[in-house]
């Protein structure tokens, strides 16, 4: 029986144990090692949740770099010289566009478009460019910039 | 003095602790709302970060194997070739496809965002040889968070903030480009057409 019994009335030290608030300090103990859980839980939920705002990023910058390859696969050929969404590399046009948008902001970046002219082929006599866009995305102390490159010809 | 001792702690040592006490849960308290708002962050942006990079791959493979195509304002009217538009929620794409006698004919389907036994989602429909659509989708991508579709060639007028990148690329028409809504007032655009 006394095997099962841990505090009872007439053991003295373990009644002033009970009863002198060691139960506040076991608490507190408690406490403090939940807290420590649940901040390595938090920590581990914020570094998720950068990840998946990094993953969205990535994922509108990709989609916006296909929509200015697309752009730059159908404009009209003659049209390119002359566009002044472009200049002439070294020279850039640079804008800020609105790449999508978050539950809770817009998301923008900076659109660089530039091109590079080709002399006329010598033996076909074509005239070519490559168009280029550089679609930039700061994201705190991070940038990160995608690139859409389309050659046309003649 | 020995008795007291032996008795307990004294009102401080117990003031003390539990004022410990009290500081810890009220720490606890703050880490679980902070946990609660960064699941629910986490939760709004399950659009943007999963379902529509996903549709957008699958449109695009769908939409990149068409020939040609033509944009028209609901499922309906693209399955009946209707009246065709500049910005509306169906397209109807032509797809070359060899026949048994190895010539090639045109196989058409309608991709839409529409509801459909009270689910409203984005369908596909392929065409029969006839070129009769069956009322029934072939594949469909029900429920989620997406709340509508837009598919574009030109500058959409409604809403005007919503649709900026559109104002800094004039040139762009004859672009498909598809934007995707979610139930955040979130939204996510890209070009789904053969590159």
């Amino acid at each position: 029986m006394g095997r099962w019994i841990i505090l009872t009335g007439t053991d003295k030290c373990s009644r002033s144990a009970r009863e002198s608030g060691y139960s506040l300090i076991e608490l507190t103990i408690t406490l403090c090692l939940l807290m420590a859980i649940a901040l390595f839980g938090l920590k581990t939920m914020i570094a998720g949740s950068i990840m998946q705002n990094w993953a969205i990023a990535q994922s509108m910058t990709d989609a916006y770099a296909g929509i200015e390859t697309s752009i730059a696969q159908r404009e009209v050929f003659v049209n390119i010289a002359t566009d002044t969404t472009r200049a002439v590399y070294p020279n850039f046009i640079s804008t800020t566009v609105t790449i999508g948008k978050t539950p809770f902001k817009t998301v923008t970046a900076t659109l660089v478009r530039t091109y590079h002219s080709y002399t006329l082929d010598a033996d076909t006599g074509a005239l070519s460019y490559l168009l280029e866009s550089y679609v930039v995305f700061a994201d705190g102390k991070r940038t990160y910039c995608k690139v859409s490159k389309v050659y046309r010809t003649q | 003095m020995n008795r007291r001792r032996q008795s307990g702690f004294t009102l401080i040592e117990l003031g003390l602790v539990m004022g410990m006490s009290i500081m810890v849960a009220s720490f606890l308290i703050g880490m679980f709302q902070a946990h609660v708002q960064m699941l629910n962050l986490a939760l709004k942006n399950t659009f943007l970060a999963q379902d529509a990079p996903s549709i957008g791959l699958l449109l695009t493979r769908t939409i990149g194997n068409a020939e040609d195509y033509r944009i028209y304002a609901d499922g309906p009217t693209a399955r009946s070739d209707g009246l065709r538009a500049l910005s509306g929620s169906a397209v109807r794409l032509w797809m070359r496809q060899p026949n048994s006698t190895s010539n090639v004919t045109s196989r058409q389907a309608v991709v839409s965002y529409e509801t459909i036994n009270s689910h409203p989602g984005i369908y596909f429909f392929l065409a029969n040889s006839a070129g009769t659509f069956s009322t029934t989708p072939n594949w469909e991508l029900a429920g989620g968070w997406l709340t509508s579709a837009t598919f574009s060639v030109s500058l959409p007028t409604t809403p005007a903030s919503q649709y900026q990148l559109f104002v800094t690329n004039p040139s762009m028409s004859g672009v498909l480009i598809v934007i995707l809504n979610g139930s955040n007032s979130d939204w996510y655009a890209f070009s789904a057409e053969k590159k």
